[in-house]
């Protein structure tokens, strides 16, 4: 087990040094660098000034040479300074990645618990009409868009029934019912959105672990319904749904910017739509970055999940 | 035991069929069979003839578009067909327990050994989860697994083959069912291992005194183990009687061919015999004796007319044309 982590995190580190450099070289792509934007901001410099200011910041240097400089300070523990919001990149960070853990966690933990008993419930009575009525709720949950469902909502709960507020969070030190209120909206959305995808995925796991040899065991022995399905099937049915919320789990921390930027939930979607349209590169790669490493985080915790759920995988083995 | 010979199992006149495009085709059609107690009934015949389905019926465990159609099922006297889904299942794993053709499959990958052995003690016993895993291990020792503490402990996928099958059995005798209905339980294992399986379920049923419906397409194996044998082909019982009417002197011309596809330690041949044409599947089926596209001796009343059961001896019947008549 300590092997296995020790691997693993030594391979994410590699995949993250890897990807750094990557999402530098894009952002060093992009049109237009921060001095333009200083350019734009004050008419009074000369394009002399310009040069000098570049020389100074080191962006006239190529690339690869910038990457270096950046990677050195950085693994220094200096992640630089945001230009667009004054502040260290960290300060700007954190705040909005908290935002964010709450809202997609609540809506992920949210999405699974229904969409597990849910989808077992539609594989355990196939073709029946709760089947049916479960499959047209999840073929509606991926069909409809996040900002039409968003926008729906707001019309309905914030403007006519006043329910909730449109957007917004609550200021830090509110009571906690009012911080719930603006949590309301943007977490059903994300739900309503994600569950139909997660109960098709345990629906149809279901369905064919139901179809195993080792049900009908279960059967013979005596098991009645309920046991069968929840304690024989259930656990061998979420193998393979693992795989499919270690995937979500990315989408977690980089947040979803449609919904985040609806909702004016200041969280990463929208903290890294905004820094990026600011050319605000030390802020929009670090943030790029951190969401890059919670995937990774994720996809481990997938595998020890699995070695959980099945004995068949061992962590640690003397496999590789 | 004292109840020897006295009927366990009596089937009667049991048609099973399929539903597909609402239309109803018979599978199994109108068989009757006795199995008494203490004793081995081996339902022998070409796979696709109805044998396992027959076996699942038992138990009332019908792929879900499977139906018994009519016919009666007694355990003890006691009507089966018909019983609710409740009813049956204090009956499953507990009076019948049934094992099946492929022990790689047949156990849950994510639960111990042992837990899987206790379950049907748990349910039908209603011992504690300590004494039902304590009762487990026990099992697993009577059914020869070696060092059976720790492999209690043990996954499915750490045990081979023939170790599963030996699983599987100790969780069909764990609450020592009156009857063991056997699927084709040594089809998937080495020969060797077969031996074994077969020995250490004749060891078992003389202990628990445990009578086994034996399932399989397998004269070598069934002539191990069959007081009485019933051959099915297409869905209907053709030849029945003892061990010894039906493999010495088989009266039925599908006996008769099916045991000549089986190897003998006695004589050498050079190319073993085969039944040309296969079985007809439900909706192929001649009119007539179903038999008779693939067989040597039909006539022309054979295409026309099915034929009945005819008493040969106390314990000896065949349904054939030809029986009795030369």
């Amino acid at each position: 087990m300590r092997w296995f982590l020790f691997t693993r995190v030594t391979q994410s580190l590699i995949v993250l040094m890897i990807m750094s450099f990557v999402i530098y070289a894009l952002i060093g792509l992009m049109p237009g660098d921060p001095i333009d934007l200083m350019i734009s901001a004050n008419p009074n410099m000369t394009a002399a000034d310009a040069v000098a200011l570049r020389e100074l910041f080191g962006l006239d240097l190529p690339i690869y040479k910038r990457y270096l400089n950046w990677l050195g300070t950085a693994l220094g523990g200096d992640l630089g300074y945001s230009r667009l919001f004054g502040q260290p990149v960290l300060d700007v960070l954190f705040p909005a990645m908290k935002n964010t853990v709450v809202l997609m966690g609540t809506a992920f933990i949210l999405s699974v618990c229904i969409a597990i008993p849910v989808g077992t419930f539609a594989a355990s009575k196939p073709r029946s009409p709760i089947d049916y009525g479960v499959n047209l709720f999840a073929f509606a949950g991926i069909s409809i868009p996040s900002f039409w469902l968003a926008l729906m909502l707001i019309i309905i709960f914030s403007v006519f029934l006043g329910w909730f507020p449109a957007g917004g969070i609550a200021t830090e030190g509110a009571p906690f019912l009012e911080q719930i209120k603006y949590m309301v909206l943007p977490v059903a959305t994300i739900t309503i959105v994600s569950i139909g995808g997660h109960s098709r995925y345990v629906r149809s796991s279901m369905l064919e672990v139901l179809r195993q040899d080792y049900i009908r065991t279960a059967r013979a022995k005596g098991a009645d319904n309920n046991r069968v399905i929840w304690k024989h099937a259930l656990r061998n049915a979420m193998i393979p749904v693992v795989t499919i919320l270690a995937l979500d789990f990315g989408f977690l921390f980089s947040g979803a910017l449609i919904t985040e930027t609806i909702y004016s939930w200041p969280g990463m979607g929208k903290l890294i739509f905004d820094s990026v349209m600011g050319n605000d590169f030390n802020l929009a790669l670090v943030a790029l970055l951190f969401a890059t490493a919670l995937t990774l985080t994720g996809n481990l915790l997938a595998d020890i999940c699995y070695a959980w759920l099945d004995p068949r995988i061992v962590i640690g083995g003397d496999s590789t | 035991m004292s109840d020897k010979n006295l009927p366990v199992l009596e089937v009667e006149n049991l048609s099973i069929g399929f539903e597909s495009d609402n239309q109803l085709v018979s599978v199994v059609e109108d068989i009757s069979f006795t199995l008494n107690s203490g004793e081995t009934l081996a339902l022998v015949g070409e796979s696709g003839c109805g044998k396992s389905l027959t076996a699942l019926a038992m138990l009332q465990l019908l792929p879900a578009f499977g139906k018994i159609l009519s016919g009666s099922i007694k355990l003890h006297g006691k009507e089966l067909v018909g019983m609710s889904d409740r009813s049956m299942q204090a009956i499953r794993g507990n009076n019948i327990s049934m094992i099946f053709q492929e022990p790689m499959s047949a156990l849950n990958p994510v639960f111990t050994i042992g837990q899987q052995v206790a379950e049907p003690l748990i349910l039908h016993k209603n011992m504690s989860k300590a004494a039902a895993f304590k009762r487990a291990i026990e099992m697993l020792e009577a059914v020869g697994i070696p060092d059976p503490i720790s492999r209690a402990n043990n996954y499915p996928h750490q045990l081979s083959g023939g170790m599963r099958q030996r699983v599987m059995i100790a969780i069909a005798l764990a609450c020592e069912p009156d009857i063991l209905i056997a699927d084709e339980p040594t089809t998937a294992l080495d020969v060797t291992i077969q031996a074994q399986i077969l020995d250490l379920m004749h060891d078992l049923q003389e202990k628990f005194g445990t009578s086994i419906l034996f399932i399989s397409h397998d004269f070598g194996v069934v002539s191990r183990m069959a007081d009485e044998i019933a051959v099915m082909y297409a869905g209907r019982v053709i030849e029945e009687g003892s061990a010894q009417d039906i493999l010495v002197e088989p009266q039925h011309p599908y006996t008769t061919a099916l045991l000549n596809t089986t190897p003998r330690i006695d004589v050498s041949v050079d190319r073993l015999p085969a039944i040309p044409g296969r079985v007809p599947t439900p909706a192929e089926r001649p009119e007539g004796c179903f038999f008779a596209p693939r067989c040597k001796l039909a006539s022309s009343l054979c295409s026309t007319e099915q034929p009945l059961p005819t008493k040969l001896s106390r314990s000896h019947s065949a349904a054939c044309h030809e029986v009795g008549n030369g």
